[in-house]
């Protein structure tokens, strides 16, 4: 058990810093006033592909959320024939960004299926969010569009008929999660695991650990560790002596040519 | 919509955070801190000395997020691919507002090595494995609700794998042996409420 800075202090600056570009834009966004707002709109494309009567995007709305993260709501109407796994929704990040002139770049892919002939089809949504004077450049490189799949809704309350509405949201997550202000273990194992229930009593039967015995668990005994080393050292004194014997042959067989090559020069 | 009125969301998130500073500055407390041990339980199973749990850590990074961190050593001959990582939610227990559970499953094969003797003409050993027979070692994780991580937390929080930023990222330790680090974020449910939307393609007509 044990409480620890798991970066260094200047790699937490860094992403707090971070992070504050990340709350500056996201607190921009919530005050955006009408202007404004056209200007950002104009800086996102959205375009979409393989639509048909039944299923097609009805709009894209970027929102700052009440937890905190932007995210982009991405509404589909589809009709009542038209069946959608929701598991089976994909977010592809575009593979033509470069570090010189950042993008947010990607696909929604929702593949869809008629339930009565069992047609089948895709919707591809594409969304690209170039620098902007509200999402700038240092914003877009510290992001990464992340679907949010626990939150994607069936929606039925369409005015227009026979309608369902399909809500799939993509968050544009801060990319710094790495560097932890603080962690607590909950379990740590300080030499490498051995399955040997007969050496861990806190092992249950079925090989389980519970973490509450977490600071030695799948250690091994003393006898153990021991044997292992000296196996270890056999091992590496074994390879010591075998590059040695390749050496020396290696030296023999030089010299052998070498002689050859004299007594052939010699001879002329 | 069913949405719930963004106050009450943003009461909900405050106490998110409150939680999130309550267990980031537990460092000075450590009767708290026992006490948000023995409320967190992990069960491993199915770990072998080539691939095992080498940790398991409760993370409060400045993005305002909880993670678990559960960093997994492999060895060499042992295959895994980070895509085939599933979380689960088993909803076995019925109190289970009072407590979060999940369940990961990580698919691995074993490598075999195919020596001259056994591939005429090769002469080399070949590297080779069996995708059919896949081992599973699991790590399943209960919270349950204490002093610091109240039920009314547990209840509005859903594990999820970010897996574009770094939910799950790989690193090679040595020539022996690397480490896959899989984060699960405790994510906050309640991000269907927002203070404004901003359309950025708006309605469109019915296609024709």
């Amino acid at each position: 058990m044990g409480v620890f800075d798991m970066g260094n202090s200047r790699l937490v600056q860094e992403s707090r810093n971070k992070f504050e570009i990340y709350t500056a834009v996201y607190d921009t966004l919530q005050k955006l006033r009408g202007k404004q707002a056209k200007e950002l709109c104009r800086a996102i494309k959205v375009m979409s592909s393989g639509e048909t009567d039944c299923i097609y995007l009805t709009s894209a709305e970027l929102q700052p959320t009440v937890t905190g993260r932007v995210r982009i709501q991405h509404w589909l109407a589809i009709a009542d024939n038209i069946h959608v796994d929701e598991d089976a929704i994909e977010l592809k990040l575009s593979e033509r960004i470069s570090l010189n002139h950042p993008k947010i770049h990607y696909y929604l892919s929702v593949p869809w299926m008629t339930k009565d002939s069992g047609e089948t089809g895709m919707v591809t949504v594409e969304v690209l969010i170039g620098p902007n004077k509200i999402i700038d450049s240092s914003f877009i490189s510290m992001v990464s569009p992340v679907l949010q799949e626990r939150e994607t809704l069936y929606l039925t309350d369409l005015d227009d008929g026979p309608l369902n509405q399909l809500e799939i949201q993509v968050n544009l997550e801060p990319d710094i999660v790495h560097n932890a202000i603080t962690s607590i273990d909950l379990l740590n194992r300080h030499i490498p695991f051995i399955k040997n229930s007969a050496t861990d009593p806190r092992r249950t039967s079925d090989g389980s650990v519970s973490a509450n015995d977490s600071a030695d668990t799948g250690s091994e005994s003393y006898e153990e560790l021991l044997r292992r080393i000296e196996d270890h050292i056999k091992i590496g004194q074994e390879l010591t002596r075998a590059v040695a014997r390749w050496r020396t042959m290696q030296k023999t067989e030089e010299n052998i040519q070498k002689a050859e090559r004299d007594n052939r020069d010699a001879w002329f | 919509m069913g949405n719930i009125p963004v106050k009450s969301a943003k009461a909900e998130f405050e106490r998110y955070i409150s939680t999130y500073k309550a267990l980031s500055s537990m460092l000075d407390n450590s009767k708290q801190m026992k006490e948000v041990l023995s409320a967190i339980e992990i069960k491993i199973t199915g770990e072998t000395d080539q691939i095992y749990i080498k940790n398991v850590k409760l993370g409060f990074p400045p993005t305002q997020r909880i993670y678990l961190c559960h960093t997994l050593a492999i060895h060499n001959g042992v295959v895994t691919d980070p895509d085939r990582i599933v979380l689960k939610e088993p909803n076995e227990t019925g109190n289970w507002s009072q407590e979060l559970h999940y369940q990961l499953s990580i698919p691995w094969y074993e490598m075999r090595l195919i020596y001259a003797a056994d591939t005429p003409g090769a002469e080399l050993p070949i590297k080779t494995f069996d995708p059919m027979c896949p081992s599973i070692l699991e790590v399943e994780v209960t919270i349950k609700a204490c002093d610091l991580i109240s039920a009314a937390f547990l209840s509005t929080v859903t594990p999820a794998v970010p897996i574009h930023i770094h939910g799950i990222r790989r690193t090679i330790r040595d020539f022996m042996r690397e480490e896959i680090e899989i984060n699960v974020s405790l994510e906050p449910d309640i991000s269907y409420n927002t203070y404004k939307e901003i359309a950025v393609k708006g309605e469109r007509e019915e296609d024709s």
